[in-house]
């Protein structure tokens, strides 16, 4: 697999690390222990299209969301995690 | 009272040749990082402008380069500079730039390994999985990448071509014997035309 990097361009995925689901968001300080046991420890496990963390650990060290789908390792689209999180 | 270390380098400073290739420490630069601080990039640029008199280069891996001084884009909003030593290059860069950005003295924590000579690419491109042909990595071009297992910098300092990769001090014996090994193993076949 190759991921774009918005900064560096084609890197192979050798330079990145997995950092999880980019579409998990975390709950209210008072939403009720279920909320938070699903934000800590419940995980989808998609077969198809998803968005993930990458960071480019061995390159410029952004963290990128990924669009990605998980049976075929095509790539949809990428974005900084600071584009996504300002849009 | 306790010994004070003296400084000593991490590698030999006479180059090591293989056929016309050769490797070496470039001699010892000053180094600053430069991080902009959030919204502070137009002064930024400006400020560095005015106090060293070059830009910051305009672009993702690229590097802007006159008369001994370098400045290498690292990163998102991160470059790092490199002058002569005795160039004073913190001083002027903390007078001018100290508002807007964080400035950190690399100059004794990086080393700069210079690998030069025809088909010195193909040498490189057995250490680093980035396309090193002309039309994507040309003079004054920067990458952030692995040499092997090793970060490195890696800017292209000459079309001849030459190399510099920038790496971290602890890392430059192991990174010398690397790149020493690629020498010797010779240009790949398929790369000589
Ligand atoms: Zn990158």
């Amino acid at each position: 697999m190759r991921i774009h990097c918005p900064y560096c361009c084609t890197r192979g995925v050798e330079e990145f690390t997995y950092r999880g689901d980019a579409t998990v968001r975390r709950p209210d300080l008072d939403a009720p222990e279920a909320a938070w046991v699903d934000y800590v420890y419940l995980r989808d496990n998609p077969a198809g299209p998803h968005a993930e963390y990458w960071y480019h650990a061995a390159g410029c060290h952004s963290w990128l969301v990924v669009r990605r789908d998980t049976r075929t390792h095509e790539i949809f689209s990428v974005q900084t995690a600071s584009e996504v999180s300002e849009a | 009272m306790p010994d004070i270390l003296s400084p000593c380098a991490p590698i030999a400073a006479e180059p090591c040749r293989v056929g016309a290739l050769s490797l070496a420490p470039a001699p010892l630069e000053e180094m600053v990082s430069i991080s902009s601080f959030s919204n502070s990039l137009p002064a930024l640029r400006e400020a560095v402008l005015h106090a060293l008199g070059a830009s910051l280069p305009p672009a993702p891996g690229t590097a802007t380069r006159q008369q001994g001084l370098s400045i290498l884009w690292i990163g998102p909003n991160q470059w790092l500079a490199c002058a002569p030593q005795g160039s004073g290059l913190m001083e002027k860069l903390q007078v001018a730039c100290g508002a807007h950005a964080a400035l950190t003295d690399q100059t004794d924590g990086r080393v700069t390994l210079t690998l030069c000579g025809p088909y010195a690419h193909a040498i490189a491109a057995k250490l680093v999985p980035i396309d090193l042909h002309p039309r994507c990595f040309g003079l004054s071009s920067v990458a952030l990448t692995q040499a092997g297992h090793i970060p490195v910098i890696l800017m292209q300092r000459d079309r001849q071509p030459a190399y510099d990769f920038i790496v971290f001090r602890s890392l430059a014996r192991s990174l010398h014997h690397d790149i020493l090994a690629a020498m010797r193993g010779g240009i790949p076949e398929s790369e000589q035309n």
